[in-house]
């Protein structure tokens, strides 16, 4: 049994949408803009990817980001619906403040206490879940959703995600010398680093038979999902693509699909030098034939941690319902490694079925989703 | 894996602050004074932990629960040697206490320069992949977080990963402050033991301290 997507949606750098998203990441531009919430002065990099109209204030950044997207939402959702909250650092604007307020950091900041306020503000009875895997938190919540749909046990599972440009965040990727100056560019043979970006969105998953009773539109299906860690180092990804690769392996087999069925791969692509070199070794290793067009949409909408691999995904279905493989957002002078994977332009894929849309993080955690049509 | 197989709790390893050990063995070292914990005894894992010293509380924690859990239910590992084994991990404050430590001191450093080597524990799942770093694991790693307690759920979540073939085993680590329960979950044998994970859940999810848990496990195996 699949897990259909009947329904999502996203709040990007680009605006409030799914289209809004799509159309941005179309243009191959960044949607970056100088760091005003916070004086960004002496990091690494001053740019971010930043949602318009978000600003510190009495609530989160996250749940700004999230309130809009969920209360549109919750009069569709139903009752029972199981809620899989994928995040890194929720609320951790509310901790920055306490600790720059010199009070006493109450817990307000703590996954559990964001879970119970998007448990709320959807409407549902039961409690749900956090699911945090590094940047790969996303697939990781995705991939529990669709196999708690596949086993029987659940037939209604919201998979909500976000993570806000905060100081907190800035200050430590730029202590770990992991932005580029100038700002993300994927697969590019110059490329420094990332760009931090803040994200929110969600993707209703139904079983087949619950969707039709339903009534729900089928935009596509979650069909394979793997997850894998490296074991390797906490900060690095192994050097040889191996963790990616089995991850992905894990995905194909659960789809029952072979490599030559997947049409396009949405890579995690964060334009770390050692990430995008790691996962063109993974793909080489599993895809042997003819390259498999390859994208990344972090040069675009930044890396937004803890929903990158939603929005990825909720880009996937866009892709294969419009036959087109998105440019590799801000890539000017493609890595020779990537020649023939990624392209700065768009791609028409008028027969696209079936795609895959990988991430890695932190502590070399990897997770694969393959996405059909 | 095939799908007839019965996945249960194979082992059970358990550290609070006065003592450590294994249920299914039924084993327990009580600390041979104040300041003692199970890292420091040299005997606990098959080979030194890497950076050890350097890691924050969380994560020597679950590094000597995992190695309690694996050790209760007789699978070996060793260095260089990786394994087609998962990771889960849950707690009440996810890693409040990595966060404020970074931020307060990148605060008190005047805002200009933060550390990295505190913002690496700046995520709920840090603790877990260093385990899994040091034990070899290739199988999923991801911290589940409940409103209430969840330990049945995540010991099914555990279940549904061996069973889907995403990892071969699955060592679940429940912890709450210097106290954690972790519990190896795999296919049960008939010569092994072990718990359902029903009989394993149940015990372990009545309020008290970690030492309550275990007396009530020890009476609650179910081969």
């Amino acid at each position: 049994m699949n897990a259909i997507i009947v329904e999502c949606d996203v709040a990007t750098a680009w605006g409030w949408g799914v289209d809004a998203c799509w159309n941005g990441v179309l243009t191959g531009a960044p949607a970056f803009s100088l760091v005003e919430r916070f004086s960004a002065a002496a990091f690494q990099s001053r740019l971010a990817a930043q949602v318009p109209g978000v600003a510190p204030g009495d609530e989160s950044l996250v749940m700004q980001l999230l309130r809009p997207l969920l209360g549109r939402l919750a009069p569709r959702l139903p009752v029972d619906t199981l809620v899989l909250l994928a995040t890194t650092t929720g609320e951790v604007d509310r901790l920055e403040r306490a600790v720059l307020e010199g009070r006493p950091e109450d817990g307000a900041s703590r996954l559990s206490v964001l879970l119970g306020r998007v448990c709320r503000e959807c409407g549902v009875s039961g409690p749900g879940r956090t699911i945090s895997a590094a940047c790969a938190s996303s697939a990781a919540a995705v991939a529990q959703g669709a196999a708690l749909i596949r086993s029987g046990e659940r037939d209604a599972v919201l998979v909500v995600a976000c993570d806000a440009v905060t100081e907190f965040i800035m200050a430590g990727f730029s202590s770990l010398m992991a932005l580029d100056p100038d700002g993300a560019k994927p697969f590019d043979r110059n490329r420094r680093g990332l760009t931090v970006g803040e994200g929110a969105g969600y993707v209703l998953l139904m079983s087949g038979a619950r969707a039709t009773r339903e009534g729900r539109p089928r935009l596509a299906d979650v069909t394979g999902w793997g997850l894998s860690g490296d074991a390797n180092h906490m900060t690095g990804p192994s050097r040889d693509g191996d963790g990616l690769a089995a991850a992905i392996a894990k995905a194909l087999r659960t789809a029952g699909v072979t490599p030559g069925a997947i049409g396009a791969i949405c890579a995690h692509g964060t334009g770390t030098p050692y990430n995008d070199a790691m996962e063109l070794k993974a793909f080489r290793r599993v895809f042997t034939g003819a390259p498999v067009p390859v994208y990344s949409i972090k040069g675009s909408i930044g890396h937004t941690m803890g929903a990158a691999a939603l929005i990825e995904l909720v880009m996937t279905v866009k892709s294969l319902q419009q036959g087109v493989v998105p440019p590799s957002a801000n890539l000017r002078d493609v890595d020779p490694e990537a020649e023939g994977w990624v392209s700065p332009s768009a791609r028409q894929a008028a027969g696209l079925r079936v795609a895959l849309s990988t991430n890695s993080g932190f502590g070399g955690v990897n997770a694969a989703l393959v996405v059909t049509a | 894996m095939s799908g007839s197989a019965i996945i249960g709790v194979t082992g059970i390893g358990w550290v609070d602050a006065a003592a450590y050990g294994c249920v299914r063995q039924a084993t327990t070292t009580v600390y041979a004074g104040p300041g003692q914990a199970p890292w420091r005894n040299t005997g606990l894992f098959s080979y030194p932990v890497k950076n050890l010293g350097r890691f924050d509380a969380p994560t020597r924690l679950a590094c000597a629960v995992c190695a309690l859990a694996l050790q209760d239910a007789g699978l070996r590992y060793a260095e260089g040697v990786k394994q087609e084994i998962g990771l889960l991990g849950s707690n009440d404050d996810g890693c409040l206490a990595a966060n404020r430590a970074f931020f307060q001191d990148y605060v008190e450093s005047g805002r200009t320069l933060a550390r990295g080597n505190l913002f690496i524990y700046t995520l709920p799942s840090s603790p877990l992949a260093e385990t899994a770093i040091h034990f070899g694991f290739r199988g999923p790693v991801m911290y589940v977080g409940f409103e209430a307690n969840g330990l049945g759920a995540l010991l099914h979540t555990a279940a549904g990963l061996v069973r889907e073939g995403q990892a071969e085993a699955v060592v679940v680590l429940k912890s709450d402050g210097l106290e954690g329960l972790g519990f190896t979950v795999a296919p049960l044998v008939a010569a092994g033991g072990g718990w359902t994970l029903e009989s394993a859940a149940a015990p372990a999810e009545v309020a008290g301290t970690v030492r309550d848990a275990v007396t009530r496990l020890e009476s609650g195996r179910c081969t």
